[in-house]
């Protein structure tokens, strides 16, 4: 599945697609244009970045747990585990480094008159296709690390699913709030 | 969540005292294997006093005790104006507001330890996937009761249709029953467990590498087994004497026992089918597919047949030898009116050939025969006979290992010459696989297929479609393939129609359709309605 790219930054402009002189109809509060594919905010690469550095951080004590294993019990020799060790733990930390940006590039969204389309993924990439009608309640959360950026997720829920069936990252929160307003339908 | 802009809302409802016993029993039965443990090390140790993992359980309990008083304390219900209130939580509160007219059950169960208290647990629901959205779990059957009672009127008077009828005793009700679509007979059932059971396969699955490695074993070379594992022990309990014990003796021994269980537990499956299932009877109303089955306990549950969301047909190797199959079918939701059912079944077992004419009871626009099945990406064989042959390779390489002690390992190569055999079988499997696997779709349903040992067949109709995903693989995007999910609202947190290594083009097709057709369907509802 090879996607066209599509480098286009989140436009501020409403759709005009929309037909106001249609009787009742009320502008939209919508900017996002549909069919257009939008990327993540850029702050979002920072926002990964934290997140994997604090993963690594969290490994440590597994990693500890790994050494005293290894070197106590199955007696294997020390000058040989630690820097196979570290060695490993930096390698593992710079190719998440260096995935971001990758990550980042692939990471993209489209909303359309019937549905919600997001692509993701670098190694495995993904498709999902969620159509506006099945959406049953959309959640805008943002932990402190995202805060941090300026930023909020979006997760978008259907019937039956335990979890998000889409979560969109890295979106400001005026972007979040257009969003939800335009998937839910409501002014 | 702020709670104090909700300090207007006065909530009465309070759990019965009984909260806290059902809270520890629970608490007992979670951390089971921990207790187990503390069990274990007492008997084991030689010297008295008390260990860590006692002090564990002792820990456990005391904060398990002091929750369940916590959540007595705090947990506080009640209805106020058109809105189900539920407020739990000392430091991390909460305060949960269900509209009533969005409840689809309230579910009472009681188990044998609750009737000499006289209370159940209550759980209220909505559409929403996974646990119940409010959980009173003791309340005392009166107030339990008065409460359902309560929140069904409501409930249908916000909706402006007739309360249902709750009876205090369901035998009660006499009414007349609708015609029976299948009935099935002990012999299908006894088929049924025969065929649950994988007992035979797990018993061959672990005798024959212990046999294998058996004949190599000798039992004074294992020594340096004995000498790490006293090395793990010595770390964990410093000066602790290992009992040494003949592996060989030990090994026979386990295989023995394992035997004796699985056929045991075949057995015991043969008999659970028959006792659940026993007189299984499916009748079918306008609206509704009602089940009644079980020897002991006799369950009487209803299917609202707009709330089927997906069939799947099940015809496990043996069961096709017999030419059955069994007919499952995913609800959204949980059952209404069920007491303790929570199966999808709707036909233990019934004729392969029969399945297309059982089917258009559920669904009755749907002709399973004439579906059109397209295949998968040919190149699947290809690709799994590759990664199926790298597995088997490397398991018949480490089977030329022989461990004549740790010191003593020895190779033997003549192993390979197996592998021409493993790569056939492989190859074999793969384009079974290939052959059985498959998708159809009309503008009403999808239907996908898969499976060499346990054939399935799913079949869902589009308006039931939740969300549609292709996902590749580096590899698959190298050979043009993909793998599509469609995900619907059934009961389970992962209830999806899967298909691998599709054609991409063709999964991209068939997610672009679906999704059109799934928009067209209008907003998906419970009740499809």
């Amino acid at each position: 599945m090879d996607y066209p790219e599509h480098p286009v930054p989140p436009q501020q402009s409403p759709n005009f697609d929309v037909d106001l002189s249609a009787p009742g109809a009320a502008p939209p509060v919508r900017l996002f244009k549909y069919g257009e594919y939008y990327q993540l905010h850029p702050n979002v690469k920072k926002r990964w970045m934290i997140g994997i550095i604090l993963s690594s951080l969290f490994a440590l004590p597994i990693l500890a747990g790994a050494y005293f294993f290894t070197t106590r019990v199955l007696e294997w020799r020390t000058e040989i585990v630690l820097p196979v060790g570290i060695a490993l733990w930096v390698l593992f930390l710079t190719i998440g480094l260096l995935m971001i940006s990758f990550e980042y590039k692939r990471w993209r969204f489209q909303i359309s008159r019937d549905e919600f389309t997001a692509e993701r993924g670098v190694i495995v990439r993904q498709r999902t296709t969620v159509p506006r009608l099945r959406i049953q309640h959309v959640d805008i959360n943002s932990g402190p690390v995202d805060r941090m950026f300026g930023l909020v997720e979006l997760s978008m829920y259907t019937a039956g699913a335990m979890g998000a069936i889409i979560t969109v990252p890295g979106l400001t929160p005026d972007d979040a709030e257009a969003l939800r307003k335009d998937l839910l339908h409501l002014k | 969540m702020n709670n104090d802009q909700h300090a207007d809302i006065e909530l009465t409802g309070t759990l019965h005292p009984a909260t806290i016993l059902f809270a520890f029993l629970d608490l007992v039965k979670r951390f089971m294997t921990l207790i187990v443990i503390a069990i274990v090390f007492a008997l084991l140790r030689r010297n008295g006093g008390v260990g860590f993992a006692e002090w564990a359980v002792v820990a456990v309990s005391v904060f398990g005790i002091f929750g369940a008083i916590i959540k007595l304390a705090t947990t506080r219900y009640g209805i106020y104006r058109d809105n189900f209130y539920f407020r739990t939580g000392l430091l991390q509160k909460s305060f949960r507001t269900i509209p009533i007219d969005r409840i689809q059950t309230v579910q009472e169960t009681q188990n044998f330890l609750m009737r000499p208290f006289n209370v159940v647990t209550l759980k209220i629901e909505t559409a929403v996937g996974g646990s119940a959205e409010a959980t009173l779990e003791v309340v005392s059957v009166p107030v339990a009761k008065e409460l359902k009672r309560d929140l069904m009127a409501r409930k249908a008077a916000l909706l402006g249709s007739a309360p249902p009828v709750i009876a205090e005793n369901p035998e009660e009700i006499v009414e007349e029953l609708p015609p029976a679509i299948y009935e099935a007979s002990t012999k299908e059932l006894v088929i049924y467990g025969a065929t649950s059971n994988r007992a035979a396969l797990v018993v061959a699955a672990i005798l024959a590498p212990l046999a294998y490695f058996q004949q190599f074993f000798d039992p004074r070379d294992t020594m340096w087994l004995y000498e790490r594992a006293e090395n793990v022990v010595s770390a964990v309990r410093p000066g602790y004497d290992m009992m040494l014990a003949r592996w060989a003796q030990i090994t026979i021994a386990i295989a023995g026992i394992l035997f004796a269980v699985l056929l045991i537990g075949w057995l015991i499956s043969i008999l659970h089918s028959v006792v659940t299932y026993y007189n299984f009877i499916l009748r079918k109303t306008e609206d509704s597919l009602q089940r009644f089955y079980g020897l002991f306990t006799r369950v009487e549950s209803f299917v609202p047949l707009p709330r089927i969301q997906a069939v799947t047909i099940v015809a496990p190797l043996f069961r096709r030898w017999f030419g059955l199959c069994t007919v499952q079918a995913d609800t959204a939701g949980f059952v209404l009116d069920a007491t303790k059912d929570s199966t999808n079944m709707v036909c233990p077992i019934t004729k392969i050939d029969k399945t297309p004419e059982f089917l258009k009871n559920i669904f009755p626009n749907l002709d399973l025969t004439s579906f059109v099945w397209n295949s998968v990406h040919p190149r699947v064989v290809f690709r799994s006979t590759m990664i199926g042959s790298i597995k088997g390779l490397l398991l018949l390489a480490l089977l030329g290992i022989r461990p004549y002690g740790f010191d003593n390992l020895q190779y033997d190569p003549s192993v390979f010459y197996y592998s021409p055999l493993v790569v056939l079988l492989v190859w074999l499997a793969a384009r079974a696989s290939y052959r059985r696997a498959g998708f159809a779709w009309s503008s009403k349903f999808v239907a996908i297929r898969s499976g060499v040992m346990v054939n399935t067949v799913t079949v869902l109709p589009v308006g039931k479609v939740q969300s549609i995903s292709v996902t590749q693989s580096f590899i698959q995007r190298r050979w043009g393939m993909a793998d599509l999910r469609v995900q619907y609202a059934g009961r389970s947190a992962v209830s999806a129609a899967t298909l691998d290594n599709m054609r991409v083009e063709d999964a991209l097709r068939l997610q672009s359709e679906l999704s059109a057709s799934t928009a067209a369907s209008g907003v998906w509802l419970l009740d499809g309605v």
